[in-house]
């Protein structure tokens, strides 16, 4: 008993300190389960048990599925039950400043550094105070902090700090990058600029990082007046701050084969503030479960709109200067929800269980003016009839959409053998957002377009018009799923699975009004065999749709109100292609398999292999007409002793996708593939074929003295983007010819990573760790490729991604006090 | 309730007891010869444990006559009996949260220590290496998944785990010691058989590991997030054990910012992220699932300028550089594609 006792004295300690990163152990209500950042990610930073956890076996046990566990890490010894851990030391690199991707969400920084910490203390009967951290003060640092006693309440809280790198070294033409209004340097006007006196004017410009960084802080509280009662509240508060990339248009210059217009790559301030948090209870009795809980989610955005003046000069027939655009940010919005979760457990093992879920999003911005520019648009627009909130049909958003959802299930083991489950759900949407662009100073439906760099979508009843969309479409979808699955139990372990389910779907504002799913899927799990384990399933999924109307939108167009009068003699022209079908509504045929084998080679090793190949075929002439993915991966795992564990893995994913366009060749009202608008002469077909090949191995071993573990994976992808054209009249530019390249450059990323960490156990209280890293990594994108800050008409911050190779060496010594 | 082993051998309690004794007089014959090599006994302290395992087998001795418990045909030993055997095994046990809340309880069943799980041990004495004997959640169990699954449930059910039944994994015979290890600490919370929650998916979910290598990925991977903020693997009333009731308020639990609702949606982007979005990695920014333009015009045909072919020609340098699919793309001016608030924004331009 004595050697029992003292055992358990060590006990919170060893415990406590794996608080490397702690989780807020909901699986099914909220996020924020985890705190931690990449330099503790690696296993190194602690030590594994060299004598294993087993008193007698001298091989590693294995789960129920055949694979060899882990080992587990060392306990620490401590002479009582409050403890202090820290591992501090110091890092430095040779990172090249300019590569984004390396510092995409990590914080290199060389200097001293507090690793990780972790403690634990004790007070009267049962009450645990622990807490954990990382790289102290640093961007991706993480702290933890939990108090508890069993079976009465358990209060954690949480900081996370996480950056978000985009680009590093971004060309800033604009002052006043990451607040909302970017204006432009002195030398140059708004909206009057030539390129060359742009181009001069780069020569000066700022080079900085864009970037954003999240914090949250949050608490959970758990309470348990009684043994089968819990009632929790949560509430985390979350920061980004910072910019991303974000676009700017001003026409743009393809429409004039590049005389006027521009575009321009503006940064997004991010000033951004949620407030998250759950409220429930959770009861659990012998036979009766309930759980009901409230989620509330309040988005703030400490920006409403972002500004900027044009630095190109639209060059229209008139004399009006575009000088400047303005979007609408993110709007502030509210989101409340609430479910409840019943379950009774029957006779025999019986289990009915329904949820009922309510959720409401609400979004109730100011609208802005339709545009902040002012003066006679080139089309003779008055703007500043529509530069003021006077111009709006309304002031408010006023959007609003409810949600409901009703799943019940029941379980029914008819035998020992035969299981059946039935499950049904019902989802609905109701979509209140309701606006109308229309403008009561002037009596006219439409808006502005780009700030008035473009024709405005103004209707004038009487005029020929072009169709303008100038009333909100509200999307609204519903779903009945019915699924019946039979599981029998052929053999001891040996199980066989059918499922079969009907699914219906309703939308509306959609090409479609509803469609529906049958699907079946079978599974086979074999446990028999004792020296594998095998997993296989195949499903397949027919959606079939009702008549599809490429363009059902005339109510929220203007050819639907009086007055509307088509400047084609025969109707409307035409909107999009007849037999276009959009892939998340068309007629597919999906299917899935999935093999999962799991070989026990030996005592010490075993061999994971498994096969996914989704397969879905549309049955679409135009639009997205296949895609399938495939992944193979195989994982070989040695271990002979607890002190001594090496694994190899490697996964092959080939993703391929094909689809089919026509480009048009101008107004007509037929909109037939093979019509005036769509002749088969203007076809062209894309299709992609991605490799990724991942390669992972690791060995660590353990001694009394010093312990290494080193691991290397290298991931390398490759997409190779094809295309074919009936003729020349697919082509965008009429200038290129599309048969001169077929392809696209390969769209490549490679990245290499060797980690490598030895430790030094000097005593049972110092430890010592030398720590190197290197990582190196190779971006392609033809999408980036050859960018400059000015390319024409075009205006950007980003560029190619840099290439780098970078070494990281860390020294760490750790006390455990 | 733990299945029961069917014998019940009263005196198998006395020959474990006696077994500890032995086990003691061992000890003190390899202190004499120098040749101990127990696995987890000090041997600077090796007199001292010498004695305690007498004195332990003394008091079990003891305890064996008075708290005697027989149960259904099983025989409930007490976790001293457990212990002095598996010495190792209780010592990792003992740091984790288990056994603070077994030590912690008046539960009854908390009481019975690892007979709590593994079910009355009388049996196991008579075939130590007969799994059939003692609740053993390992592979070759001689218990199936479900009756392994049941023990865990005495004191997990409902909460978290109120799906489970009829759920993705327990259909697939996923056993909670597939990703869980109670018996000691892997990882930082959750008892989990790997050292974090993703490490312990990708055991069977191997293609979520490449995925989550790829180019543009959530930092899942750099341990700020992990499988467990978008599904529960205990069971869920929805598609792909996700956490919500539809995949967009999944999404928005962390990109609050896209719930909306605008004044102008766009249609694939209400239905779904997944339509555009690989959640899981890809090879292309902001983890789309495809390139642009060529996602975009996977659905847009419409008349202007959306249906272009647009060519290697179009790229930035070459002989006609395009908005259409230089950077960002087609986002370069219809940068709000997730919905736009701006009464000009019909066309996200704004």
């Amino acid at each position: 008993m004595i050697k029992v006792q003292k055992t358990v004295s060590t006990t919170l300690f060893s415990w406590l300190l794996l608080l490397a990163s702690s989780c807020l152990a909901s699986t099914s209500i909220g996020v924020d389960s985890v705190q931690g950042n990449k330099l503790n990610s690696s296993s190194s930073h602690r030590q594994k048990d060299p004598k294993g956890i087993a008193t007698f076996k001298t091989e590693l046990s294995r789960s129920p599925a055949g694979l060899l566990y882990d080992v587990p890490w060392l306990l620490y010894q401590t002479d009582g039950q409050d403890f202090l851990v820290v591992e501090l030391g110091a890092l430095i690199h040779d990172d090249n400043e300019e590569a984004a991707h390396y510092r995409e969400y990590a914080d290199w920084d060389d200097g001293l550094l507090v690793s990780n910490f972790s403690f634990a203390t004790t007070y009267g009967s049962g009450v645990y105070l622990s807490g954990a951290g990382g790289s102290v003060a640093r961007d991706d640092q993480f702290y933890s902090i939990m108090a508890s006693r069993v079976g009465a309440y358990k209060v954690q809280a949480f900081y996370q700090k996480t950056p978000h790198v985009f680009v590093n070294d971004a060309t800033f033409l604009y002052q006043g990058a990451g607040s909302d209004n970017l204006t432009l340097p002195d030398a140059l006007v708004p909206g009057n600029n030539s390129t060359s006196e742009i181009s001069q004017a780069l020569v000066g410009a700022s080079k900085a990082s864009v970037k954003l960084t999240r914090e949250k802080t949050g608490i959970k509280i758990q309470y348990y007046p009684s043994a089968n009662l819990e009632l929790f509240a949560n509430y985390a508060i979350e920061s980004r701050e910072g910019s991303r990339p974000f676009g700017g248009s001003f026409a743009p210059p393809f429409y004039s084969n590049g005389i006027f217009g521009g575009v321009v790559e503006t940064v997004e301030p991010v000033d951004y503030l949620t407030h998250d948090t759950n409220l429930g209870v959770i009861f659990t009795g012998a036979r009766s479960m309930v759980n009901l809980a409230y989620t509330g989610s309040f988005f703030r955005n400490g920006n409403t709109s972002l500004t900027w003046e044009n630095p190109f000069t639209n060059g229209g027939p008139s004399s009006f200067v575009v000088e400047r655009g303005r979007f609408a940010l993110y709007p502030d919005n509210d989101y409340h929800q609430l479910q409840l979760d019943l379950s009774r457990i029957l006779h025999n093992r019986t289990q009915l269980t329904g949820s009922i879920t309510w959720s409401t999003m609400r979004q109730d911005e100011s609208l802005l003016p339709p545009t902040i520019n002012q003066g006679f648009s080139d089309d003779g627009i008055d703007l500043d009839l529509w530069n003021t909130t006077a111009a709006l049909s309304r002031s408010n958003s006023d959007a609003k959409i409810d949600s409901l959802s009703v799943n019940v299930s029941l379980y029914l083991p008819i035998n020992s053998r035969l299981n059946l489950t039935f499950r049904t759900r019902i989802y609905d949407e109701d979509n209140d957002t309701e606006y109308t662009a229309f403008n009561p100073l002037t009596g006219q439906f439409g808006y502005i377009t780009e700030d008035g760099a473009r024709t405005g979508n103004v209707f004038t009843p009487g005029t020929a018009n072009l169709p303008v969309h100038y009333r909100s479409i509200p999307l609204e979808k519903s779903e009945q799923l019915f699924e019946v699955e039979a599981r029998l139990r052929a053999w001891r372990t040996t199980n066989l699975s059918l499922t079969a389910h009907q699914k219906k779907n309703d939308y509306r504002g959609r090409e479609i009004d509803g469609s529906d799913e049958t699907g079946a899927k079978l599974k086979v799990t074999i446990r028999a065999l004792s020296i594998i384990n095998i997993r296989l399933s195949y499903a397949i999924n027919e959606r079939h749709i009702d008549d599809y109307d490429p363009f059902p939108y005339d109510e929220y167009y203007t050819t639907s109100r009086s007055g509307y009068a088509s400047f084609l003699p025969d109707g409307s022209p035409a909107h999009t292609l007849a037999q276009m079908r959009k892939f998340d509504l068309a007629a597919r045929r999906e299917q899935v398999f999935n093999g999962r084998v799991n070989i026990l080679v030996s005592s010490s090793m075993d061999l994971a292999i498994s096969v996914i190949r989704r397969s879905n075929d549309y049955d679409s002439d135009y639009g997205l007409r296949e895609r399938n993915t495939t992944t193979l991966n195989v994982d070989w795992s040695f271990q002979p002793s607890p002190k001594l564990n090496a694994f190899l893995y490697y996964s092959r994913q080939l993703d391929d996708n094909e689809m089919r366009n026509i480009q048009d060749t101008g107004f007509a009202v037929d909109a037939n593939a093979g019509g005036a608008v769509y002749a088969i002469a203007g076809t062209w077909q894309e299709s992609s074929d991605e490799t990724s090949d991942q390669f992972g191995s690791g060995i660590s071993y353990t001694g009394s003295k010093f312990s290494i573990d080193v691991n290397y994976s290298d991931i390398r992808s490759n997409t190779k983007t094809d295309y074919v054209a009936a003729s020349n009249l697919a082509a965008g530019s009429a200038a290129i010819d599309p048969f001169a390249t077929p392809a696209f450059p390969e769209l490549r990323y490679k990245q290499r990573v060797f980690d490598a960490s030895i430790r030094w156990h000097t005593s049972e209280k110092w430890h010592f760790r030398g720590y190197y890293r290197h990582e190196s990594n190779d971006i392609r994108d033809w999408h980036l490729a050859g960018l400059t800050p000015l390319q024409g008409k075009h205006l950007f911050i980003s560029h190619e991604p840099v290439d780098y190779s970078v070494n990281t060496i860390g020294l760490y010594c750790q006390y455990q006090f | 309730m733990a299945p029961a082993v069917k014998e019940s051998r009263p005196a198998d309690w006395i020959t474990i007891c006696c077994m500890n004794c032995l086990h003691g007089l061992w000890l003190v014959k390899n202190a004499l010869t120098d040749t101990c090599d127990m696995r987890s006994s000090l041997p600077p302290q090796i007199n001292a444990h010498c004695v305690v395992q007498l004195a332990l087998g003394a008091v079990m001795i003891f305890t064996a006559f008075t708290t005697w418990s027989e149960e259904d045909g099983r025989s409930y030993l007490g976790q001293q009996v457990c212990v002095s055997c598996h010495q190792s095994e209780f010592k990792h046990w003992s740091h984790t949260v288990h056994n603070r809340a077994f030590a912690n309880s008046s539960d009854a069943l908390a009481s019975k220590g690892c007979e709590a799980c593994h079910g009355a041990g009388s049996a196991h004495l008579e075939d130590t290496r007969d799994k059939s004997k003692i609740v053993a959640f390992t592979h070759g169990s001689g218990y199936t998944i479900q009756q392994q699954n049941d023990v865990c449930f005495q004191c997990h059910q409902g909460g978290d785990r109120i799906y489970w039944y009829g759920s993705m994994h327990e259909a697939s015979e996923v056993a909670c010691s597939d990703c869980h290890n109670p018996m000691s600490n892997y990882s930082s919370t959750g008892l989990l058989r790997a050292k974090s929650v993703s490490e312990t998916c990708f055991h069977c979910h191997q293609q979520q590991r490449i995925e989550f290598h790829k180019k543009s990925h959530m930092p899942l991977v750099e341990g700020k997030i992990s499988c467990i903020d978008c599904h529960n693997p205990h069971g869920s009333a929805n598609q792909a054990l996700l956490k919500q009731d539809h995949v967009n308020k999944v999404c928005y639990q962390c990109h609050a910012e896209k719930r909306g609702p605008f004044i102008w949606e766009h249609a694939p982007v209400r239905d779904s992220c997944l339509n555009c979005h690989q959640p899981h990695g890809s090879n292309h920014e902001y983890l789309l699932v495809s390139a642009r333009p060529f996602l975009c015009q996977q659905c847009h045909t419409n008349r202007g300028h959306p249906n272009d072919l647009l060519t290697p020609g179009n790229l930035a340098g070459r002989q006609k550089p395009d908005a259409r699919i230089m950077n960002r793309s087609c986002q370069n001016c219809h940068a709000q594609i997730h919905g736009s608030n701006h009464p000009a924004g019909v066309r996200f331009h704004r």
